[in-house]
């Protein structure tokens, strides 16, 4: 059995104290959680929140997915341990970090995009992973909804303004959701014809892109969001999983 | 329910392009029963007034600020709005140029919807950066401008500055000016700031004028603006520089033009009379007066740069220049070519003047009854 320490600040229990309503969860969150589903037999994962981040010193393989909460001493000692380090959002620079990144075997981001912003600010080559889908977690409805949807949490970059300008723009109502548990998100994507999200700074990976292609909506976004690898949808999600265990080793 | 409404930019009785925008807009957001009030950069000091539109809706002014650009008070403004309307979704909506809303709190904002100008090209960083935040919608004033800003991938609408009924082609004023009845008079109506650069390319203008007048004895001039101003030129010294006729040189009282003592049905007459209207410069977001003497059948010469080409009717002159690069916005203005103007002024004499009904019909696109309830729809639909 390998045993792999997961050390991270996305914790499904709310842990986080993200701003988020009870009950509902960040991207993030459900990025590591979809993975951590998804670990292959012979591999037991074990969450570390970042303050326990020594912990993790014991196990066969770490996997780091969250800095933000991990100081300089943290960053440097998990450096030495080699561990697959996956970032999901664009990363402030620090030396350490740059230390973890450049230790990590491998570092991996989002997407390429992510990879392109992460390489210009740390000078350290990624792989990227979109993380772990169910592709029938969610399908188009018989008949969709003439109407177009913006969810999201409801922070300034989400681009909410953005999307009822481009609802007012094509004459089209927009739905928004904000702040609601996944299911119902799903449910509304699964309506809608139109999934309109534009942010306004780099999102790295948004999980709600896939899932909306899933719910067969059309896709209106911005060179700013993080957008899969081209190919057939199941190939490529299903490579994501593969790929992420092979790292983890 | 309507969303509240802060309109920052300038007192609505400022002669200025935005005031006149201001006025016509927060006219008829009243009028539709927004609670609108405004925050003023320009033109309103001190404490808050009340505007009194013609239909007798109560708009409070919020004063300018400290700052040169009221970005010390903007955001001031724009919580106690929202307090007067009890917390309900308050939209802040900038007319003026993007560069200078510098303010850090505007992102807590609902939502900003700004009318920007966009006189360079391309489309300067700064402007750019903030169309791109996440509460602000853009709405270009021109289509340049919104095409500018859709490559660069920015989601934005386009709703272009307006004009009153009030500005018509009128007839029985040639006696408006002391010139000779067959006089070939030639008008400019532009404000004299900026002085490096002069954005309204007063050497360029003035000295092909000067050129012209020199061939033609019997044109003359009248420029509708401040001769001295500390935030421009010396307009008088330019002219002796040049060696212009002063005789043949009209300008407005000064006092008067300082106290916004010409009124829009003055100046509708002063372009009825005119036979052309001069207005090349070195980028415009928009130009307005570009279509307020279109509106009243005088042809314009205009450059053929930004937003001022989408705006003339076939049979007004477009003038070709250079880009020149601008080091304090970090974009291309446009250097009019001397030569191109005095082409534009020759062919304009020879057309002989007279009303263009191909003009009143450009300028009729802009109407404000017809334009403005775009804003209605919009400014519901971003909260």
């Amino acid at each position: 059995m390998k045993r792999v320490g997961w050390v991270t600040h996305h914790l499904m229990d709310g842990r986080t104290g993200d701003g988020l309503l009870p009950g509902t969860v960040g991207g993030a969150e459900m990025t590591d959680a979809a993975m951590i589903a998804a670990a292959p037999e012979g591999v037991e994962v074990t969450l570390i929140p970042s303050g326990d981040w020594r912990d993790a010193l014991e196990f066969d393989r770490i996997v780091v997915t969250g800095t933000d909460l991990l100081d300089a001493e943290a960053m440097l000692t998990l450096a030495e341990r080699e561990p697959v380090v996956w970032v999901h959002h664009q990363q402030e620079f620090h030396p350490a970090r740059q230390r973890l990144f450049e230790n990590a075997k491998p570092f991996v981001t989002m997407s390429a995009l992510h990879a392109k912003a992460e390489r210009k600010t740390f000078g350290v080559i990624s792989q990227w992973c979109h993380g772990a889908f169910d592709p029938d977690v969610v399908k188009p409805a018989e008949r969709k909804n003439r109407v177009a949807l913006w969810a999201a949490r409801d922070h300034p970059q989400k681009g909410r303004v953005n999307a009822r300008l481009w609802a007012f723009n094509n004459g089209m109502p927009l739905v928004e959701v904000t702040n609601q548990p996944h299911e119902t998100v799903l449910y509304e994507m699964s309506q809608a014809h139109t999934f309109v999200f534009l942010p306004a700074a780099l999102d790295a990976c948004p999980r709600t892109l896939i899932e909306a292609e899933l719910a067969g909506c059309e896709i209106v976004t911005n060179s700013l969001a993080g957008r899969r690898d081209e190919g057939p949808i199941r190939q490529i999600l299903s490579e994501q999983i593969r790929k992420f265990w092979v790292w983890v080793g | 329910m309507k969303p509240a409404i802060q309109w920052w930019s300038n007192y609505p009785y400022a002669p200025t392009g935005y005031g006149t925008q201001t006025r016509a807009v927060v006219d008829r957001l009243a009028a539709q029963g927004f609670p609108v009030s405004i925050s003023a950069n320009y033109g309103q000091q001190a404490v808050v007034a009340d505007y009194v539109t013609p239909d007798g809706h109560t708009v409070p002014v919020f004063p300018q600020g400290y700052d040169g650009y009221s970005q010390d008070i903007i955001f001031g403004h724009y919580v106690e709005w929202k307090r007067r309307n009890d917390g309900a979704p308050t939209v802040l909506v900038t007319l003026f140029d993007a560069w200078v809303l510098k303010n850090a709190r505007l992102e807590q904002c609902d939502a900003i919807v700004s009318w920007m100008p966009i006189d360079h090209m391309p489309i300067t960083a700064e402007v750019l950066k903030w169309a791109q935040r996440g509460n602000v919608a853009p709405v270009a004033m021109s289509k340049y401008g919104l095409g500018q800003l859709e490559k660069q991938g920015v989601e934005a609408t386009y709703i272009p500055h307006t004009i009153e009924p009030v500005f018509r082609k009128t007839t029985g004023h040639r006696d408006i000016l002391d010139v000779p009845d067959g006089a070939f008079l030639v008008m400019m109506n532009a404000a004299n700031k900026g002085v490096s650069p002069t954005r309204k390319a007063w050497s360029e203008n003035l000295m092909a004028l000067s050129v012209f007048m020199d061939k033609h004895d019997d044109v003359f001039v009248y420029i509708h603006t401040e001769t001295q101003c500390p935030a421009g030129i010396d307009l008088m010294a330019l002219v002796n520089g040049l060696g212009m006729d002063k005789k043949r040189i009209i300008w407005p009282n000064q006092y008067e033009y300082r106290i916004g003592g010409y009124s829009d049905s003055h100046l509708a007459k002063m372009y009825s009379r005119a036979d052309v209207f001069l207005a090349v410069s070195m980028g415009e977001g928009f130009g307005i007066p570009t279509v307020e003497a279109q509106a009243c059948g005088t042809r314009v010469i205009g450059s053929n740069w930004t937003a001022t080409p989408e705006l003339l009717a076939d049979d007004s002159f477009l003038v070709t220049g250079q880009p020149e690069w601008d080091p304090a916005q970090l974009s291309f203005w446009f250097r009019p070519h001397i030569a191109s103007i005095v082409e534009a002024l020759e062919q304009s004499y020879n057309a002989g003047g007279g009303t263009s009904r191909q003009a009143i019909e450009k300028a009729d696109e802009y109407r404000a009854d017809k334009v403005i309830p775009r804003w209605f729809d919009l400014l519901q639909a971003v909260t």
